[in-house]
């Protein structure tokens, strides 16, 4: 008997959750899916992302809404776990009907829901920077690609403004987007003269803690000057990094540690002073002087302070955040321009839309789902924030491809007609020839 | 920071005497000129005046922390507690003026300033570069050793000959005898330029001499013959010294790496004791693992968070002072959290360690969560206090920094404490008879119930300690506890239960182990080094308790069922 | 209840009683014929239609069972909390990914007959251990028999050396830490931290088609119900009776001449092939195996579900998987930011206070009702061990 009601409860109890996910179908707001780890070991940075989010969707409603309807948030925990994210993702799009949905953080998390994307017909705004070779029809890239960020900040270095420098140490995290990045930066080393002797490459496993020899190899290596550290270590292993570099004597003016993983929100949870003067390359930075940065900055601060979330007023703004701002004000601009919120149209009117972004003018390109936008390379100052030192004449086009990788050279990412595809390397169709 | 304030106290004694010269004065409010002219022109002055006023505004032009109110030139502060952040996301801050070093009231006669009404002076790349050999050459007289080596290090990388007499000037006034050192090394890495083939020769045996490891590169570059088969240098006698030095340099580099190979270890070591102590006490007495216990090391950090937060608002002042009195904080919070959780769940489970393992990780689960509805989810900075930033210069080449040397420290005298704890007190015959016989330690009186409470508290609380202390080294952040957990295990389980002595031995064991392996493997697949050697200490691990299965110290007894 | 000498009887009523069979049967019928169909033959305007969601779902959640069922052989049964069945799934979903990563074709990003890490790391043709996975049947017998053999190994290295009890739990923590490490490696040539996914067909069926999804589903519930009756089968002989005194009294059994190391090294390996079938069949269904699947709160997890169903009885195991699942996914949509609270305190309330799980909690409930009922006649508590619930099944 027992094994009846065992067997019985369970499946009770599975469809009991199953069907208390179905909910009204409620059509007066619109719903848009947040996919951001809340709990885990990613919280650390998505968190931030989840209020920058629903801060823009206050805005959004507070300006009203969309196609003159509310905007409604669905959230979801897929808790660092990127299996749940897939999970999470097909919840959002068939059980919640979402019309777009705001999400991931790693590379890994976004190649995990990816299919269920393309096989729902759904869109995806993706904020982080990351590796390219990938451009989905269903996914808008609003983090830099690899020549949106990584590419400029060595051509800086290299440059005479830059320091000149003649040696390389490329140190990240053991995973997919040092591993590409760096495999793409030592090819333009390479192109640029750089001795294959002169660039050292090392990689560290996830939350490594301890540096002490790795500092003290790379101390060795910038005996002598000309040195610059490029860094892709992610996370929390930053911080140990950090502090053995500046332990162990070594100063940004000997030997400068550019990063791509570390913007003002990192910063927070680090002790500033012995980071000034090392570099980071970003797309954009808290401190940047424009009126509409200065209101962003402030509207973050006091939504952070109004909702009571942990930090209040003392909360920054950074470039991951203002790529997830950007990437649902041009969802809403789309929307208007497309009159529905129906995916295919929405999709066809993100392309080329420009947004006045809090540093400045972004567009999305015509064709390839990636943000055209500015490369600024900045130093870190005392109080966490960033001084612009150098940036791009005007807005750069990504490439998801990278030029510098043999098998990627000749593919098209152009999703308009008649190249319609994202990994080819000629187009789907032939224009025919005017009679 | 501290080079920065004690500068500051310089600026107002000099403010107070004559007046400031004009010239000076229009220099630097040049410095915010946004005519690139008149900026390279206040520049060029500053580095002819060398007047020891200018480090300030120049340090803060470098930093960024010098702004434009009006016409003023108005230096803000760095740290985010002397800021004021309104609820509507304005930003108030108090300002000193860039000349005077005074307060600057704002426009309206207020102390604070809203942030956004300032404009930052920037500096291009290309203007702070003109800056930093000023910097460096004010540096020289600066109070700060450290800033000073860094100028001198600075101005031989340049190779400046007219540098030499400044450092000249500088090394004969100087104490320290490191500062004197760097000071050395840099006038004979100008000096290797020298056109004089004799003055070349005696800068580098004297190079040699004082193992000047920054200048091996220079010198290896003199005598690598080139496409041509001919070497850089010409001179056959500077050639032979140059290669003596490089020799006799090459040779103290290897004992440099011995010590410092020796002083990883030490101090990687002392880390996984701490973290392992606490545990090692619960688990020998209570046969309980702690699945909560990288969430105490937490709670252990984040109360030095908090305490330093408190210092930061309520004594300013002597902010330096909220690490020590972190530290037994953090241990009556992590101890008290221990009571709790021993009183409300482990003393239930009495005897069923397995179910106490997982109970104890329902509650890590809810431990994190709980500190990032409080503090957030992201990592949370923990800045060193000024006596342990920096490191120790033992020999020519070779820095210990103080927070490493302050954390193996530190672990001995916790385990110092331990020690006379549990084997010269009271309390500690009655833990340590429990451990041993806990039926028969009942029988004979001793309240083990309680005992288990305190040894409970008294592990957490070490485990809080240790946090504290990590919190000098590592992220402080909600995924704290997990970084640390399975070496805590590791640490616990090779050293077996109810000694002290398994804990040190095991903790040195696999510290040393580790970075004995790294810097092998290292070697032979650079792209496998840290992570291989994880790898093979747990391997070697799981082989190693096949000879011990409890441990390097086991209790030995006559029982079977242990 | 009259229960006759086991011994006498057939094998299939030594396992349950006709009765048993039968809700077992229904129970089957339900979860692998009558679900499906909800979703492919009702249509979705029906209350009781289930979507393609809810389908690969249910079938994530059959694969923990079985998962669960493994679990609860070796710890419910033989009092080994090994925190490693993780690796052991992770290795059987790791050969079937190695099989559908084969078999993606020409379809990846890079159209090349190697998987896209492979090309995007400059390797020119398949590491020596890959191309045997081309073939079905070889994923399969590998998916199992390498976890087995390795569980085998390691067991038998633990337990010859009697390391038990907690000291197994660390030392399986250990384990599973290391290879998670090492997994991470690109070098190793399983995909680093991205693991290997974007998988395109199984056996050549496609796997978008929901079709495939449903056959999937259909034959986890087999092997669930199979892998079921394999336990019951070892729960039921006179193995099962000595697993249990192992668990009861290792000692004792030692002391009567059984050798416990051959035991325990068998139902270790046993664990580890039900956890590498699990795990193959799980990776084509979520579309991705990582080393993430590898850190140690996901084996911990396991323990976790075992012991909130009920430790001792298969069916607790299966029970709970789904039970803790299903509240995690419920609850990590309804309440995102508190969820873990609400987890954390589930696990410790069921350990406080429902020391049996939750198949326990019936048993509960009427001895508290006999209790506090009114006139009751005084009646000893029925003490809900596991030996008297075996008594009451048979």
């Amino acid at each position: 008997m027992k094994l009846l009601k065992g067997f019985g409860a369970a499946v009770a109890l599975a469809l009991l959750a199953s069907s208390g996910w179905a909910g009204e179908q409620d059509k007066e707001p619109i719903k848009v899916g947040i996919l951001h780890s809340l709990s885990g070991t990613m919280a650390i940075s998505e968190v931030s992302l989840r209020d920058v989010t629903l801060m823009a969707i206050d805005e959004i409603n507070a300006t009203g809404g969309v196609l003159g309807r509310k905007v409604e948030a669905v959230i979801v925990d897929p808790a660092s776990n990127w299996p749940l994210f897939a999970e999470k993702a097909k919840q959002l799009l068939v059980q919640d009907k979402v019309s777009v949905v705001f999400g991931c953080w790693t590379s890994v998390s976004r190649k995990s829901v990816l299919p269920v994307f393309e096989k729902e017909n759904g869109i995806l705004f993706y904020p982080v920077q990351y590796e390219g070779e990938e451009c989905s029809r269903s996914v808008f890239y609003t983090g830099a690609a690899v020549n949106q960020q990584a590419g400029p900040a060595v051509d800086y270095l290299l440059s005479k403004e830059g320091g000149g420098k003649k040696k390389f140490y490329l140190l990240g995290t053991d995973y997919v987007y040092p591993r590409t990045t760096n495999k793409i930066l030592r090819q333009q080393l390479i192109a640029n003269g750089i001795p294959e002797t002169s660039i050292e490459e090392e990689y560290t496993p996830f939350g490594h803690q301890d540096y002490q020899t790795i500092v003290r190899k790379i101390k060795a290596f910038a005996a002598g000057g000309g040195a610059a550290v490029v860094s892709t270590i992610n996370g929390d292993s930053n911080v140990p990094f950090y502090k053995e570099f500046a332990n162990q004597g070594l100063t940004s003016e000997k030997c400068p540690v550019v990063a791509f993983s570390v913007a003002e929100d990192e910063l927070r949870g680090m002790d500033t002073s012995s980071l000034v003067g090392h570099l980071a390359a970003w797309n954009y930075f808290q401190s940047i002087d424009a009126p509409q940065n200065k209101t962003f900055v402030k509207a973050f601060k006091a939504y952070c302070e109004k909702n009571s979330l942990p930090g209040g007023a003392k909360r920054v703004t950074d470039d991951p955040m203002k790529t997830a701002y950007v990437g649902i004000n041009i969802w809403r601009q789309a929307c208007e321009q497309a009159g529905t919120t129906n995916v295919d149209a929405v999709r066809q009117a993100i392309a080329g839309q420009h947004f006045l972004a809090p540093g400045g003018w972004v567009q999305m390109d015509e064709k390839n789902h990636h943000l055209k936008k500015p490369v600024i390379i900045g130093e870190i100052l005392a109080d966490g924030q960033f001084q612009e030192v150098w940036r791009t004449k005007g807005l750069v086009r990504a490439e998801p491809w990278s030029k510098f990788v043999k098998d990627s050279k000749e593919k098209i990412s152009d999703w308009t007609w008649p190249n319609i595809t994202g990994n080819e390397t000629k187009a789907k169709f032939e224009v025919p020839a005017h009679p | 920071m501290r080079h920065l304030a004690q500068c500051l106290a310089l600026i107002c004694t000099l403010a107070q005497t004559p007046p400031p010269a004009d010239e000076f004065t229009k220099a630097v409010t040049d410095l915010a000129s946004r005519d690139r002219k008149a900026q390279d022109a206040a520049i060029e002055t500053l580095g002819r005046l060398r007047d020891p006023r200018a480090l300030v505004p120049l340090t803060a032009l470098r930093q960024g922390n010098l702004y434009r109110m009006g016409e003023r030139l108005v230096l803000v502060p760095i740290e985010k507690e002397k800021k004021v952040f309104l609820k509507d996301g304005t930003e108030l801050v108090p300002l000193t003026d860039a000349l005077t070093g005074k307060p600057a009231p704002g426009p309206d006669g207020k102390p604070l300033v809203d942030l956004s009404t300032l404009k930052r002076v920037v500096a291009t790349n290309a203007l702070k570069q003109k800056i930093a050999p000023i910097l460096s050459s004010l540096s020289l007289a600066s109070p700060d050793p450290d800033a000073r080596k860094s100028a001198a290090g600075r101005m031989g990388e340049d190779r400046a000959p007219e540098s030499i007499p400044f450092l000249e000037a500088a090394m004969a006034g100087e104490k320290d005898r490191w500062v004197r050192l760097a000071m050395d090394e840099a006038i004979q890495m100008i000096q290797l330029t020298n056109a004089d083939a004799g003055i070349r020769e005696k800068a580098a045996t004297h190079l040699g001499d004082i193992k000047g490891s920054n200048a091996v590169p220079q010198l290896r570059a003199m005598v690598t013959a080139g496409p041509d088969g001919k070497t850089p240098e010409t001179s056959k006698a500077v050639v032979d010294a140059v290669r003596a030095a490089v020799k006799d340099i090459e040779s103290h580099e290897a004992l440099t790496q011995t010590v410092s190979t020796t002083f990883e270890v030490l101090s990687l070591s002392s880390v996984l004791m701490m973290i392992a102590l606490g545990l090692a006490i619960t688990f020998g007495v209570m046969g309980v693992i702690n699945m909560a216990h990288g969430e105490i090391l937490m709670i252990g950090a984040y109360a030095a968070y908090t305490v330093q937060g408190l210092f930061q608002s309520l004594f300013p002042n002597h902010y330096d002072w909220y690490f020590v009195v972190a530290i037994p904080v953090s241990f009556l919070a992590s101890a008290a959290m221990g009571m709790l959780i021993e009183r409300t769940l482990l003393q239930r489970l009495y005897g069923r360690p397995l179910e106490s393992m997982l109970a104890t990780w329902g509650i890590s689960l809810m431990l994190q969560q709980l500190v990032r509805s409080f503090y957030g989810a992201a990592n949370v900075d923990i800045k060193s206090p000024s006596y342990l930033t920096g490191g120790l210069q033992i020999m020519s080449g070779l820095t210990l920094s103080y927070n490493r040397i302050f954390i193996f420290a530190f672990s001995f005298l916790c385990l110092l404490g331990l020690y006379l704890l549990l084997y010269r007190s009271p309390v500690g015959l009655r833990i340590r008879a429990v451990v041993q016989n806990r039926s028969m330690s009942a029988c004979l009186g001793v309240a083990t119930g309680r005992v288990d409470a305190l040894t409970f508290a008294l592990g957490a609380g070490v485990a809080g300690m240790a946090g504290c202390a990590l919190s000098q080294l590592g992220t402080v952040g909600p995924g704290l506890g997990q970084t640390y957990i399975v070496d805590a295990f590791m640490v616990v389980v090779l050293g077996g239960v109810g000694k002290l002595m398994g804990t040190v031995v095991a903790a040195f064991g696999i510290g040393g182990v580790n970075k004995v392996l790294e810097s092998m493997i290292g070697s032979a697949l650079p792209k496998w080094g840290p992570i291989l050697s994880k790898v093979a200490v747990l391997a070697l691990l799981i082989l190693f308790l096949q000879k011990k299965p409890s441990g390097l110290f086991a209790i030995k007894g006559r029982h079977a069922d242990a | 209840m009259q229960t006759p000498d086991p011994s006498t009887l057939p094998l299939w009523r030594r396992l349950h009683s006709p009765l048993q069979w039968a809700v077992l049967a229904v129970l089957a019928f339900v979860a692998i014929v009558v679900v499906p169909l909800c979703n492919s033959v009702v249509p979705p305007s029906s209350s009781f239609h289930l979507s393609d969601f809810q389908i690969t779902l249910f079938g994530k959640y059959l694969t923990y069972a079985i998962l669960a069922l493994g679990m609860d052989l070796l710890w419910g049964y033989t009092g080994i909390l090994s925190l490693g069945q993780g690796v052991f799934f992770a290795l059987g979903g790791y050969c079937m990914g190695m099989y559908l990563m084969l078999h993606i074709g020409l379809e990846g990003q890079y159209h090349n007959e190697l998987p896209d890490f492979m090309v995007f790391l400059n390797w020119p043709k398949l590491p020596w251990y890959w191309p045997p996975f081309r073939s079905f049947g070889f994923a399969i017998v590998a998916a199992v028999a390498a976890p087995t053999l390795f569980a085998a190994l390691f067991g038998f290295l633990a337990f010859r050396s009697r390391i038990r009890g907690v000291y197994l739990s660390i030392i399986t923590q250990a384990l599973t830490y290391a290879l998670m490490l090492l997994f991470f490696l690109n070098e190793l040539g399983l995909g680093g931290n991205n693991g290997l996914t974007d998988y395109k067909t199984l056996a050549g069926w496609r796997l978008k088609e929901m079709s495939t999804m449903r056959g999937l589903y259909v034959v986890t519930g087999i092997v669930l119900v199979l892998t079921y009756i394999l336990c019951r089968w070892i729960t039921r002989t006179k193995l099962g009776r000595v697993l249990e005194a192992i668990r009861d009294g290792e000692n004792r059994v030692r002391f009567s001449g059984y050798s416990p190391v051959g035991f325990k090294v068998f139902v270790f390996a046993v664990a580890a092939a039900v956890a590498a079938i699990a795990g193959a069949l799980y990776v084509p269904q979520v579309g991705i195996i990582n080393p993430s699947r590898l850190e140690a709160a996901e084996s911990i997890e396991i323990a976790i579900w075992v012991a909130v169903g009920g430790r001792g009885t298969l069916y607790g195991a299966i029970l709970g998987a789904l039970v803790v699942n299903g509240l995690k996914s419920w609850l990590t949509n309804r309440y995102p930011a508190t969820w873990l609270y609400v987890l954390g305190g589930v696990f410790v309330a069921v350990v406080m206070l429902l020391p049996d799980g939750l198949v326990s909690l019936p048993g509960r409930l009427r001895a508290l009702w006999v209790k506090f009922a009114p006139k009751a006649p005084p009646v000893a508590l029925p003490a809900v061990t596991v030996a008297k619930e075996k008594e009451q099944g048979a």
